[in-house]
Order: structure tokens, then C-alpha cells, then sequence
């Protein structure tokens, strides 16, 4: 079972940076093969609004830069996990940066899903979401938000269930581990 | 309430549909006399940074009008929202009201996006105003928005309506709207636009390739 984990944290945030590595821990003793790719570290500009990874260049960026490296990793593994400090509820930007260019491996044509229109699938298959927010802020919105928007990320991808998990400074590092645990293992039973 | 300011969060800038939609509105609080601003939240130089923050403490009511990014809102404008939560550290009461346009027929599509902006507001102890969720942001594609007539008849109804309760209320707005056309017709006209203009770049058999499949 291969997973990716793109880790959304920026430089200064030790406890983020930290949990990546518990994530990568937890799911190499689940049996998991996970490969980790810091952000923050690659050059990666802001998608364009142009739509050439559908119509000039079908199924990739027009923009040479760090990002066709990482988004082709995310069609060929079995699950994708977002790290990221919760950011008004969202994703960081350096999560954020990556999805916008990622575009190209759906379809510009349009299908149903759920009774609401979302775009067709480009592969035939693609992995299933572990959201994994830290939440340092007081917000009460932020986990429901989070779980939200991951929820609506698994729909583009037309992948039947999802995992999210917010986790705050204080969550002690048994209770972080056993919810690593049950969302690795609901995983593996669908893949 | 008297200066406003419109941020404008679409890579395409002046072409987009954001700035159309913003446009409009901040058209329309020029028209009553108040003083108006408008800032591209996609630039290169390091500099705008701080253009961004000046206007933001000149602001009493900041609008940010963005396309909607995979349910969310682009990654520039996260950055500024970062950026300007980390450092505007001024304690003036500001307003703050949202504009979300997708290229899905259905507005609601908008929703958690919005909702990330209201976070925004809450966070920055500034006044949340609401929110116009717009679907459909194609068929209004970057053009000009002048008068209430054909399919973009909807939209501007609701923005005259905004505008109204932004200016003259103190109503929590939750608007939305779409562009007058079928749904069945937005989606077939929608699926002809991508394939001419892959015939027009000359990857009309290629607009299903799967380069990444190993």
C-alpha cells in the first residue's frame, strides 16, 4: 500500500513538522509505504487560470516548475495526506499552492455526482484522503470546516469515503497514534 | 463607513470573472461618493506586500472577489490572508464581505470557501458582512457587467441587492446567484468550449491522455 503525504507546514512550525514524522512512523508499522514531500521546499508557482493542462497540454501544467513532480506522484498511490496547520479553516498556502496545480488530472467535462455537478475523472482511479489538520487556534468552526473541505476535496476524486483528523498542541501523543492507527486501517480495508 | 476597498484574488486579473463581479460593486459605492480602491492580490515583487497592508488600514469595508480553486480559495490569496493576519496588527473596526464564483452551475459549490472567509473575519476580530456565492462564473467569463438584461440579468439583480444592504444596512447578506441558463445548456455549451479550443491548439485526440499512468 503506498501512500504520499504532502506536508503543508511552513519552516517555523516544529510541532507540524513533527507530527509528519509521527504520520510517516505510524504508517510504515501499518504497513504503508509513505513517501513525504516538504513543501515548503519545492519552487512551485501559482496556477495561472489558464486551463492549458485541458485543452493545449491535456493532463499537465503548461508552468515548468516543481509542481509536475509532485502532482504526478498523486495518481499512482493508494492514499494522499494532507498535513497542513489549519489556516482559517482551510489549508495552508503551501498545501494549498500544490492543489490549485494539480488540476489536470481531472477532466474539463462535467459529470454528476451525489445529485450536484463535479468534473469527470482523467485516471480510472485515485486515492482515497487523510486529512490531518493542526489546529492552534481556539476556533471552534476550524475541525467541522477542515472535515468539510476534505470531504468535498474526496468528492473531485470521486472516491467513496474519506479520513480527517484535527489535532491540537495539547492532544497527547497516544491519542494522535491510535487515531493515526484506526484511519490507516480503514483505508487499508477499502484498497 | 466611507473607504472601501476591492481585492481582486483571480490569477487573470483584469480578464477575470472576480473582477467583473467586484467591479460592479465597487462601481456602485463610487456612484454614492465613497472613496474606492481596488488591489490584485497576484503580484511578483515583494513590495505589494506592503501596498496591500496600507490599504487594508485605509479600508473600512475590504471585499475579496475570487474564483473559486479545487473548493477553496486560490493559494495567492491564502497568502494574503497570511500574510495580513500576521502582520496588520491594528485594532480598527473593519468590515469585511466575500464574493466566490465557481465554474459549476450550482452556486453552493461556493459554500465552504465563503465560510473559510467568514474564519478570516472572525479571526481578525474584524465584522463579518457575508457573502455572494456565484455559479456558473463562466458564462460571465471576465466581461464587463453594465445592465440587468440576458443571462446576466440574476447577477446583477443580487449585486444591486448587496450593494444595498452593504451600504445603506446592517444586514448579515447571504446572497447567491447564477447566470440565466439552463443547466443542461451551460454543460453542453461548457463541454463544446474545451474541445474547440483543443482542436484550436491542434489535441483534440489528446484531451483524455493520461500522462502520468504507469
Amino acid at each position: 500500500m503506498n501512500a504520499l503525504l504532502f506536508n503543508g507546514a511552513k519552516a517555523d512550525d516544529e510541532y507540524t513538522n513533527n507530527i509528519g514524522k509521527e504520520i510517516i512512523d505510524v504508517g510504515n508499522k501499518e504497513g504503508w509505504e509513505i513517501d513525504s514531500i516538504i513543501l515548503r521546499d519545492k519552487k512551485i508557482g501559482p496556477c495561472r487560470g489558464c486551463f492549458n493542462c485541458w485543452v493545449k497540454t491535456p493532463g499537465q501544467c503548461i508552468i515548468k516548475d516543481g509542481a509536475q513532480e509532485v502532482v504526478q506522484k498523486i495518481v499512482n498511490k493508494d492514499l494522499l495526506i494532507y498535513l497542513t496547520p489549519i489556516t482559517f479553516g482551510g489549508y495552508s498556502y503551501h498545501l494549498k499552492k500544490v492543489l490549485d496545480r494539480s488540476i489536470g488530472i481531472i477532466l474539463p467535462f462535467f459529470r454528476k455526482v451525489k445529485g450536484e455537478v463535479h468534473h469527470k475523472m482523467r485516471y480510472t482511479q485515485y486515492p482515497y484522503l487523510l486529512g490531518v489538520g493542526i489546529d492552534y487556534s481556539d476556533e471552534r468552526n476550524n475541525a467541522q470546516l477542515f472535515e468539510k473541505l476534505i470531504e468535498r476535496n474526496s468528492l473531485n476524486f470521486e472516491v467513496d469515503g474519506f479520513e480527517s483528523m484535527v489535532i491540537r498542541p495539547d492532544t497527547n501523543k497516544e491519542d494522535i497514534q491510535s487515531e493515526l492507527i484506526v484511519s490507516f486501517r480503514n483505508v487499508g480495508e477499502t484498497v | 463607513m466611507k473607504n472601501i476597498l476591492l481585492l481582486v484574488g483571480s490569477p487573470r486579473k483584469e480578464k477575470s470573472t472576480s473582477n467583473s463581479l467586484g467591479e460592479y460593486l465597487l462601481n456602485e459605492f463610487k456612484d454614492e461618493d465613497f472613496n474606492t480602491k481596488k488591489v490584485f492580490l497576484h503580484y511578483k515583487k515583494q513590495i505589494k506586500k506592503q501596498e496591500i497592508l496600507d490599504n487594508i488600514d485605509w479600508a473600512d469595508l475590504i471585499i475579496l472577489s475570487f474564483p473559486l480553486y479545487v473548493d477553496c480559495l486560490p493559494a495567492d490569496v491564502i497568502k494574503n490572508l497570511e500574510i495580513i493576519k500576521d502582520e496588520y496588527n491594528s485594532n480598527q473596526n473593519k468590515y469585511f464581505f466575500a464574493i466566490s464564483n465557481c465554474g459549476f452551475p450550482e452556486s453552493h459549490h461556493n459554500n465552504t470557501a465563503l465560510k473559510i472567509c467568514k474564519q478570516f473575519a472572525i479571526e481578525m476580530n474584524w465584522e463579518w458582512r457575508g457573502s455572494l456565492a456565484v455559479g456558473m462564473g463562466a458564462a460571465i467569463n471576465g466581461s464587463q457587467l453594465i445592465e440587468p438584461k440576458g443571462m446576466v440579468k440574476n447577477i446583477i439583480q443580487e449585486l444591486d441587492n448587496v450593494y444595498d444592504k452593504l451600504a445603506h444596512t446592517d444586514d448579515l447578506i447571504k446572497g447567491s446567484a447564477a447566470p440565466s441558463i439552463p443547466q443542461w445548456l451551460y454543460i453542453l455549451m461548457g463541454n463544446m468550449g474545451w474541445r474547440y479550443q483543443a482542436l484550436k491548439n491542434g489535441v483534440w485526440n489528446e484531451l483524455k491522455d493520461k500522462p502520468y499512468k504507469k
